[in-house]
């Protein structure tokens, strides 16, 4: 009955909040589920769940989106207790911070089902939920001296509510919602749509496009699909570039327009005489949507935008800069840095890294912190986790309140964080944790005013580190980074595609630009885009290639010198200069003078850079081994599978993938060569930091001439001393 | 300066424990080898080797592991302070040692009227007259012509036995109306009622030989610029150290490294100063800075350093030529070492020889090096308490993981303190220097300070002679901070094991602060055995030797002639071992006279004895007997028999290259043994 009122309610309201929205609308309650035990560092479910007295909570957080208002909630699971001592306990749970219920458990070791209703008053976009365990009583719960109650909650639980869709208001302005809406099934696609097969103007617009979506979505990944034609696939988020035929009738205009057929598709179409049209429509559209208040925008003949300027290096707004102390506030917005309730969110510090960051005699970078926080209850031992993208480097257990002190607990502490954790895209968590002590009475405060801050003045420390790296390093790619280029809008690099007609290429480029606006915030404003077979002129652009094994062997004259050959369709690297230069003095391909027992049979995909000199150009080759493979996240295995072999700086890497695992391997291909600028004697030091043999014979030459030195000073004043006297004797 | 950049980045390069690990290791190997070679090239190569090994550690020191709380932090910053004192001082010991160089006497002409006329002052003070009396007698035989050698006495202690024995000796006694300037003030005094153009000046118990002068003087001749002659100080009797701890002969005295090695260093580049004993000097050089200066209370050292910032030399002769006491109980050695102590950094803060103008620059390494070794004391005391900061307090002294401070410290202490060894030659072993500096460490602290903040204060406190001591006994209050040392430190053994037993997992640092304290358990273990004054009733110390020698019992109805050797001497008695001739067997009873005789055909003498006490097994007899009777002459050649055997008893030298596992079980043996001792007496 309530649940009818508050519909009809809100259908009244409506038109207020949603003008476009006409009364002759039905709003259908739809409901929505998603695991209660997920593992968000996997990205998948995870198994049973245990509370007990050194585990008593759980955390799940769970994103809502805009289009969907949360009438009601559950959560279901089903769970048992098990206790040699039978005790009452129950389960509490939180939601962003306020208490919405509890409950006794059945403590019979029999599995009973537990469900909770969650009113909509609750929820937000962003969602915390916690699930903890409690021992009844008044205010003051007695811990017996050993509890061991522990409570089984199975997966995978469900958290669902019923929600209804309204749609959107759709503006220009609000871009790039409902487009991208990171709390709309992140792990969505969204399909590109050319009507034509696009040219160079039209994919330099679709992927100033694409990484425009990517840097507003950072840490989720961005994913398209493309497709060619006329047909329009069905996807619920899909972007259209169109070119248009010149036609002697009615004036018009390059247009881009949001549009949606139904609560659930959402539609972006680009409309112009050509891809310089389209570049202007992206640009606009990104840097002046904020003034269209309607879902239409249209260029006029006259209007044409310029690009901006060639960026320097290093010039990106995401990117921190190196070589010295950086706060928290200059990273994020502080109000993200306090949560409150318990258990509470995670107080989590995001940045990026550039590419090129040098840290060869740096361990790492250290973290200063400053955490303000309360005691959830007297007696209570908090703790402190640090994960520094997804791998925990810290704990501590933070100090307890005295004397009826316990808010606004100061703790401070330093951590490093080793360089090896660090990539291209970094998030520091600190999770808070407390649990129940045993052996001491507590008391149990109202749950939702405890709060956690970190303090805006905490600072990472980059200082030892310059923007210099040592090229080819495919450990640049670690932590999905892209790899060689300290030009953040591409205008070094030159990208050539397979094919123009391959919508698997395409969308793999369009992964790749997604992903470089996400660890950069940058926009690739200017890169050269060519097909394979139509390269353009040879110039010092860095070229990306992205293709298949038979393209690269096809087109291998856009790589000459590269250190490779091809057996069959499969590039096989060549491991040093001795074979190399062997083959350029034999000729041609000779595979028996490369060992391919070093590489994995029959890769899935390859991924190469090299670098022939430090005048030179870099190369990276993106292949795989046909173009019909279904694309991936650029570089997601990398991700995935985190070879570790990889932090050494290797130039070439394999991965195949047979019935679902996948394997990797790497290999150091050539001496690097520098890239960036760094002074002199850093250069000197890092040279004998590679060669140590070096190191040590410079070391003992001086140590030899040196000796020669002093003895031969001591020699003359002996014979000084000696021409002073008459019979010596030494 | 291309050697120093090399040595930066060598010292800075970062590396991974790997390589370090692996670095230090071909570090030592190569130290190894190249110490198989005694030259000097291949010492210059060691010690470098050390130099950069040493930098490398101290640069991960400094930047690495000094971090934390603020104990911490103090703690830790303390420690490396005190380490690079340490480091200061191996390496200025390193330049010091490296070349010393070994003269030879330089004969005089035998025409009378180019000896230069010497004036030889025997200051004295307090002490007994049967401690002055050898010095006199040494003196007076000084081979020298006697027209161009006079002898006087100085006597500050205005005493008519000191007078009357100048004159029995025929000596020149000169005592001054007050004793402002101390034995300066008593030397200054001298050298304006003397005249000679060399002064030789020996300390009242220091008894020259009789070739003294004929080995010394001959240097002055021709050099108008030399200032100064110095020669080893040579003790008869035994240290505190050597007696209390039982060590004899076992091992070289104290002073040895100082005389043997240090100042034939110094002697190289001009630096060897006058020890106020056993040295001769040129009077005209004296009176150009002033005579002997008053404002310190090392008044030698003092003078030294004006007279070569006025451009004057001196020469180390290395040859023993004059025997003294030691001191006898530990607390006069404290005593003495006090005095030191403030008198160098009195030196240091009145005329700062970095600053000096006239000076070399290795002079002033010299100077400094000299100087800078008698803060010794704050270091070594932290160096015994750092270890239980840990333990006791847990203040980290050193932040860092145990892996990594054993490959960074290891390679450098090591090649380092084996360096040391070696430019030791045999004088000195490193746990030695540390045990003798336990003691007076605690002493010193003090002095060392008020000296470098108001060098003015103090005053010249003269070290006993001639001590005797009836039984053997705990010098409790000189021992008490040694104990209480020990105490803590045993303590901290105690409370380290509980801690490491009852907390299992994770314990590098407790296990390797543990190990220092044991470590220095048995360094002050062995310490607290050095204050336990042994009994020593003898007026006069006994010379061991085996020198050949005659005796000849009067018998009333007969004479006994025996043939054999000196076992010991002194100048109260001696200890003979022989066998009658022609197989007679006296029946020998105490009080019974005879004539000892000693040396070879022409060059003999003889001198009366009285027996005390006579063993004879299988025909060889044990002879104790006391002088008696003897005449000035007869003491003169007894003095200088004495000295001369003294001088010529051979002193242990310590081996280069014992096994270490050896040397670290001898090492704990004598600690546990000096420990139970210690424990006996309380």
């Amino acid at each position: 009955m309530a649940k009818c009122r508050f519909l009809v309610l809100l259908w009244c309201l409506m038109p207020f909040f949603f003008p476009s929205w006409s009364w002759g609308e039905t709003i259908s309650a739809r409901t929505s589920q998603t695991p209660l035990l997920y593992d968000m560092t996997l990205g998948q479910m995870s198994g049973s769940l245990v509370l007990d007295k050194l585990h008593s909570y759980y955390q799940r957080d769970f994103s809502i989106s805009f289009l969907r208002v949360p009438i009601e909630g559950h959560v279901l699971f089903s769970y048992r207790v098990e206790s040699r001592k039978a005790r009452p306990v129950g389960l509490m749970l939180t939601m962003n911070g306020e208490m919405v219920g509890k409950r006794l458990l059945i403590p019979d070791g029999a599995k009973h089902s537990f469900i909770m209703n969650i009113p909509s008053v609750y929820f937000l976009p962003d969602n915390h939920l916690g699930v903890g365990l409690y021992y009844p009583g008044s205010n003051r719960c007695l811990m017996p001296k050993t509890t061991d109650i522990r409570v089984f909650i199975n997966p995978p639980g469900l958290i669902s509510y019923e929600y209804g869709v309204f749609p959107p208001d759709l503006k220009l302005s609000r871009l790039p919602f409902p487009i991208l809406d990171r709390r709309d099934n992140p792990s969505g696609e969204i399909g590109f749509l050319f009507g034509r097969v696009p040219d160079e103007s039209t994919l330099r617009a679709a992927g100033i496009l694409a990484a425009w979506l990517g840097r507003s979505v950072r840490f989720q990944s961005v994913r398209y699909k493309v497709v060619i034609g006329n047909d329009i696939p069905d996807m619920s988020r899909l972007i259209v570039f169109s070119i248009q035929k010149k036609t002697g009738g009615g004036p018009f205009h390059p247009s881009v327009q949001l549009s949606s057929s139904d609560p659930d598709h959402f539609r972006l179409t680009f409309s112009g005489f050509d891809g310089n049209d389209l570049v202007d429509l992206v640009r606009s559209l990104i840097r002046g949507r904020e003034h269209f208040p309607g879902n239409r925008m249209e260029l006029s003949s006259q209007s044409e935008s310029t690009g901006p300027p060639v960026s320097p290096p290093f010039s990106d707004p995401f990117w921190v800069r190196a070589g010295k102390k950086v706060h928290f506030r200059d990273l994020l917005d502080t109000s993200t840095l306090t949560q409150k309730g318990f258990p509470p969110g995670n107080l989590n510090v995001g940045f990026m890294l550039p590419p090129a960051l040098f840290y060869w005699n740096s361990p790492g970078a250290k973290v200063h912190y400053q955490l303000v926080y309360d005691q959830p209850w007297q007696g209570a031992r908090t703790f402190l986790r640090i994960l520094v993208n997804g791998r925990q480097i810290g704990f501590k257990v933070l100090p307890g309140g005295k004397n009826g002190h316990y808010k606004n607990l100061v703790e401070k502490g330093d951590f490093l964080i080793p360089f090896y954790d660090l990539g291209r895209q970094n998030q520091i968590q600190f999770l808070i944790g407390s649990e129940i002590p045993i052996n001491q009475i507590c008391s149990v405060q109202a749950f939702g005013n405890s709060f956690y801050r970190l303090s805006s003045d905490s600072t990472i420390n980059f200082s030892g580190t310059g923007n210099w790296t040592a090229l080819p390093d495919l450990s640049q790619f670690l932590h999905w980074g892209y790899p060689f280029t300290k030009y953040a809008d591409l205008s070094r690099t030159k990208i050539v595609l397979e094919s123009f007609h391959s919508p698997a290429i395409l969308s793999r480029f369009l992964n790749l630009m997604a992903r470089w606006g996400q660890v950069t915030g940058a926009l690739p404003e200017n890169p050269e885009i060519r097909e394979a077979g139509h390269p353009g002129p040879r110039n010092k652009r860095d070229l990306l290639f992205l293709g298949s094994f038979r393209s690269s062997a096809r087109y291998r004259d856009l790589f000459p010198k590269a250190p490779m050959i091809w057996k069959g369709d499969t590039p096989v690297p060549v491991p040093d200069r001795f074979a190399l230069l062997a083959l350029e003095v034999l000729g041609g391909d000779k595979p028996r003078l490369v060992d391919s027992g070093a590489f994995p049979k029959d890769p899935d995909r390859m991924i190469g850079e090299y670098k022939n000199g430090p005048n030179s150009r870099s190369v990276v080759l993106v292949l795989s081994k046909n173009e019909k493979n279904p694309p991936v996240p650029f570089l997601s295995s990398l991700g995935e599978s985190r070879p570790e072999s990889l932090d050494l700086g290797k130039s070439w890497f394999w991965e195949n993938t047979m019935g679902g695992v996948v394997t990797t391997k790497s290999m150091r291909v050539f001496i690097p060569m520098p890239d960036g600028h760094e002074k002199p004697l850093t250069l000197v030091r890092y040279f004998f930091y590679q060669f140590k043999v070096a190191f040590y014979l410079v070391a003992m030459l001086s140590v030899f001439f040196l000796s020669l030195y002093f003895d031969r000073y001591l020699r003359k004043a002996v014979s000084q001393r000696l021409g002073q006297t008459e019979e010596i004797g030494s | 300066m291309v050697a120093l950049a090399v040595f930066f980045l060598f010292s800075s390069e970062p590396l991974s424990r790997g390589t370090q690990f692996s670095l230090g290791i071909s570090f030592i190997l190569l130290s190894w080898i190249v110490s198989k070679k005694r030259t000097r090239f291949s010492h210059i190569v060691l010690i470098l080797l050390a130099g950069f090994i040493g930098g490398r550690y101290f640069y991960w020191r400094i930047t690495q592991t000094i971090y934390g709380s603020p104990l911490d932090l103090a703690a830790s910053t303390f420690l490396v302070l005190m380490e690079i004192y340490a480091a200061v001082m191996t390496f200025f010991g390193f330049f010091v040692m490296i070349q010393p160089f070994r003269r030879k006497a330089v004969p005089i002409k035998d025409e009378i009227s180019e000896y230069p006329s010497v004036d030889v002052y025997v200051p004295v003070y307090n002490e007994t007259l049967d401690v002055i009396r050898p010095t006199i007698l040494g003196a007076f035989r000084l081979d020298y012509p006697p027209s161009r050698l006079r002898v006087y006495i100085l006597d500050d202690g205005h005493r008519e036995e000191v007078h009357s024995l100048a004159k029995e000796m025929r000596v020149e006694y000169i005592s001054r109306a007050d004793n402002r300037g101390a034995k300066a003030g008593n030397l200054n005094h001298a050298l304006k009622m003397t005249g000679g153009e060399l002064i030789a000046v020996f300390d009242c118990d220091h008894v020259p030989l009789e070739g003294f002068l004929k080995k010394t003087v001959g240097f002055f001749i021709g050099r108008p610029k030399l200032a100064i002659v110095q020669t080893p100080h040579h003790f008869y009797s035994r240290d505190p150290f050597e007696r209390n701890l039982g060590l004899d002969d076992k091992a070289p005295n104290e002073s040895d490294l100082f005389y043997h090695v240090i100042q034939p260093g110094m002697d190289l580049w001009n630096s060897s100063y006058f020890c106020g004993s056993a040295g001769i000097l040129r009077r005209s050089c004296l009176e150009a800075v002033g005579g002997f200066r008053t404002e310190t209370v090392t008044e030698d050292a003092h003078t030294s350093l004006l007279l070569h910032a006025k451009g004057f030399e001196s020469y180390y002769l290395d040859e023993e030529l004059v025997s003294g006491l030691s001191p006898d109980t530990m607390r006069d050695l404290i005593n003495q070492r006090i005095r030191w102590c403030r008198g160098m950094i009195q030196i240091f803060r009145l005329e700062n020889p970095m600053l000096k103008k006239g000076l070399s620059w290795q002079q002033k390494l010299c100077y400094m090096n000299a100087i800078i070794y008698w803060i010794f004391s704050l270091p070594r005391i932290f160096f015994l308490i750092a270890p239980l900061l840990y333990i006791y307090f847990r203040i980290y002294s050193v932040h860092a993981g145990l892996f990594d401070l054993l490959i960074y410290l290891i390679p450098y202490l090591v090649i380092s303190q084996g360096t040391s060894v070696l430019l030791y030659r045999s004088r000195r072993s490193l746990i030695w220097s540390i045990i003798y500096e336990i003691p007076l460490s605690f002493y010193l602290v003090i002095p060392a300070f008020v000296a470098l903040f108001f060098p003015l204060r103090g005053r010249f406190n003269v070290t006993p002679k001639g001590t005797r001591n009836k039984t053997e006994k705990l010098d409790f209050y000189v021992a008490l901070p040694a104990i209480l040392l020990f105490l803590l430190n045993f303590g901290g053994i105690v409370l380290g094991v509980t801690q490491y037993v009852s907390h299992p997992g994770g314990h590098n640092m407790l296990l390797m602060n543990l190990f220092w304290t044991t470590l220095n358990t048995l360094l002050i273990g062995i310490s607290l055995g050095a204050m336990i004054e042994t009994r020593q009733i003898r007026n006069a110390p006994r010379i061991v030797t085996n020198e050949n020698a005659s005796m000849k019992i009067v018998f009333s109805d007969r004479t006994v002639h025996l043939r054999g050797s000196i076992k010991d001497l002194s100048m109260g008695g001696v200890s003979f071992e022989g066998r009658p001739e022609n197989g007679v067997t006296p029946s020998m009873e105490a009080g019974q006279e005879g004539v000892l005789t000693v040396g070879e055909g022409s060059d003999f003498f003889s001198l009366p004895v009285e027996i005390v006490r006579s063993v004879g097994t299988n025909g060889i007899f044990f002879i104790s007997a006391r002088f008696r009777n003897l005449t000035i002459k007869q003491e003169g050649l007894l003095v200088n028999l004495v000295f001369k055997m003294a001088v010529r008893h051979p002193r242990r030298l310590l081996p280069i290259g014992m096994r270490p596992d050896r040397m670290m079980m001898g090492f704990v043996r004598k600690s546990l043994v000096q420990i139970q001792r210690f424990l006996d007496h309380l």
